[in-house]
C-alpha cells in the first residue's frame, strides 16, 4: 500500500513538473522560407558579408548591432 | 546565433514615434494597420513612461498556437512569420496575441477583414528574399540584406534595441552597469537625492 | 483695460509644437505616416478647467479669443497644463471657424489632416518695455460645442 502511494505521488509530481521546460512549438507552417543569409542579390545589400555564408552574415549583423545600437563603443 | 529579440527601454523612450514612422515608410503599411505603436502611460503627469510595442516574436507564440490554417512558421533565428496566401482572415491570432500585434486592413467579421499583417522583424515572408512579390505582401526584407529592423535603427534615443538576443542583452546590461537603472539613468538621484524618477525631490514644495 | 477682456477671456492660451508636424503643416500633414499619428487639432485643458465647463476628454469645444475668432477643436483633458492655461499645437490649417475648407483646395492638393489654425486666435500682444511681439500666446475662453 505504502509502495503504491509513493509511486503514485512520484507520478503526480512528474506530471506536475512536465510543463516546466520549453516545449518546442510544432505546427511549422505550410510553406518554407529561404533563410536570410542567402541574401537578396539587390544593390542595397549591406557590404561586409557573403551571400550564402551563414557565419559571415551572423558576424556582420552582430557587428552592426554594436556600432549602430551601442553608444558606449564610441563614448567613455 | 541566438534568437532575434526586441527590447524597448521605457526610461529612454521619448514617444517620438520615429520607430512607427520608420516601419510605416519601410514597408508602406496602409492607413489603419499599426505594425508598431508607442504606448504612453500617465501622459502629462510626472512619471510618464512610453514604450514601443510590436510583435515580440514569442518563443511560444499564441498566434501560432491558435491559427486554424497553420499559416505561421518560425525561422531559425526565432522570427515568427506567416503566409498571407494561406491566411483566411479569421482574426483568432489577433484575439490570442497579448501585444495586439496581428492587424487587419479592413473592419468586418471573419474573412472580410483581409489578410493579417504584423511586424516581420524586417524579415519579409515566404516569397523569394527581396522580390517584388515579397515587398508588396510583407514589406522590405532587411535581414536578408544584412541589416537590422528599421524601427531599431531609427530609434532616436536607442531605447528600442533589436537583433541577436545575446548582443541585445549585453548592450542593455552594459548600460545598466554604466548608468544604473530606473531613475538613476538620468541622474535624478545624484542631483536631487535618492528618489524614484517623477517624484518631487525631498523637501520641495509640491 | 477698459473693455475688461480678462473677464471675458479668463484663460491663457499658449501654442507650441508637435513631434509629428513641422511649421505650417501643409507638407507634413500631407504625409500619410505622420498624419495618422495626429489626426485632429486639439486643445489641452486642465481637468479642473474642463470640469468647470462640463467638457469631457475627446469632446468638441469652441475656443474664443479677443480677435473674435471661434475655433472648433477637440479637447484633450490632461494635467499637463495648469488650471489657468490651455495649449494648442500650431501646425494645423484647413478648417475655418468650424467649417472644413476641403472644397477650397485645388483638387488632390488638400492635406490628409486638416484642423483649426491657432494663429486665428492669437492676438497682437507685445512686451510693454521692448515692444517685442508676442506671437505664440493670448487670452481665450473655452466652452463646450
Amino acid at each position: 500500500m505504502k509502495r503504491i502511494s509513493i509511486t503514485l505521488t512520484a507520478l503526480l509530481v512528474l506530471a506536475g513538473v512536465s510543463a516546466c521546460t520549453e516545449k518546442p512549438q510544432t505546427g511549422g507552417g505550410v510553406r518554407q522560407d529561404a533563410a536570410p543569409y542567402t541574401g537578396t542579390g539587390s544593390n542595397f545589400t549591406q557590404p561586409g558579408w557573403k551571400a550564402g555564408d551563414k557565419t559571415s552574415w551572423e558576424q556582420q549583423l552582430k557587428a552592426r548591432q554594436q556600432y549602430s545600437q551601442n553608444e558606449y563603443t564610441r563614448t567613455r | 546565433m541566438a534568437r532575434m529579440k526586441f527590447i524597448c527601454d521605457a526610461e529612454r523612450c521619448i514617444e517620438c514615434n520615429g520607430c512607427v514612422t520608420a516601419c510605416k515608410n519601410e514597408h508602406e503599411v496602409p492607413w489603419g494597420v499599426n505594425r508598431r505603436r508607442v504606448v504612453t502611460l500617465n501622459d502629462g503627469v510626472p512619471g510618464e513612461k512610453s514604450i514601443s510595442v510590436a510583435c515580440m516574436h514569442c518563443s511560444d507564440a499564441p498566434c501560432m498556437a491558435v491559427c486554424p490554417v497553420n499559416c505561421f512558421y518560425r525561422t531559425d533565428e526565432g522570427v515568427v512569420l506567416h503566409d498571407k496566401d494561406v491566411c483566411i482572415g479569421c482574426g483568432y491570432c489577433s484575439y490570442a496575441c497579448p501585444f495586439g500585434a496581428p492587424q487587419f486592413p479592413s473592419q468586418g467579421t471573419f474573412g472580410v477583414r483581409g489578410k493579417m499583417d504584423k511586424c516581420t522583424f524586417c524579415a519579409g515572408g515566404p516569397e523569394a528574399n527581396g522580390s517584388q512579390a515579397e515587398f508588396e505582401k510583407y514589406g522590405r526584407n532587411r535581414l536578408a540584406e544584412g541589416k537590422l529592423p528599421a524601427c531599431a535603427e531609427m530609434c532616436s534615443t536607442k531605447a528600442l534595441l533589436a537583433g541577436d538576443g545575446d548582443v541585445v542583452a549585453d548592450i542593455f546590461r552594459n548600460r545598466v552597469v554604466q548608468r544604473g537603472k530606473g531613475a538613476e539613468v538620468w541622474g535624478w538621484g545624484t542631483a536631487y537625492g535618492t528618489q524614484q524618477g517623477g517624484q518631487p525631490p525631498a523637501g520641495a514644495k509640491s | 483695460m477698459a473693455d475688461k477682456a480678462y473677464e471675458k477671456f479668463p484663460l491663457i492660451l499658449s501654442s507650441g509644437r508637435l513631434v509629428e508636424y513641422e511649421g505650417g503643416g501643409e507638407e507634413t500633414r500631407s504625409n500619410p505616416w505622420l498624419a495618422e499619428l495626429q489626426q485632429e487639432a486639439f486643445v489641452e485643458i486642465n481637468p479642473k478647467t474642463a470640469a468647470d465647463r462640463g467638457i469631457r476628454n475627446g469632446e468638441r469645444v469652441w475656443l474664443s479669443s479677443p480677435t473674435g475668432a471661434r475655433l472648433n477643436v477637440q479637447a484633450l483633458v490632461t494635467e499637463r497644463v495648469a488650471p489657468d492655461t490651455v495649449w494648442m499645437p500650431f501646425h494645423f490649417s484647413g478648417r475655418w471657424q468650424g467649417a472644413d475648407m476641403l472644397a477650397y483646395y485645388p483638387k488632390g492638393a488638400a492635406p490628409v489632416v486638416r484642423g483649426e489654425a491657432v494663429n486665428t486666435a492669437t492676438t497682437y500682444g507685445y512686451d510693454s518695455v521692448t515692444m517685442m511681439q508676442e506671437t505664440k500666446t493670448t487670452i481665450c475662453n473655452v466652452e463646450r460645442a
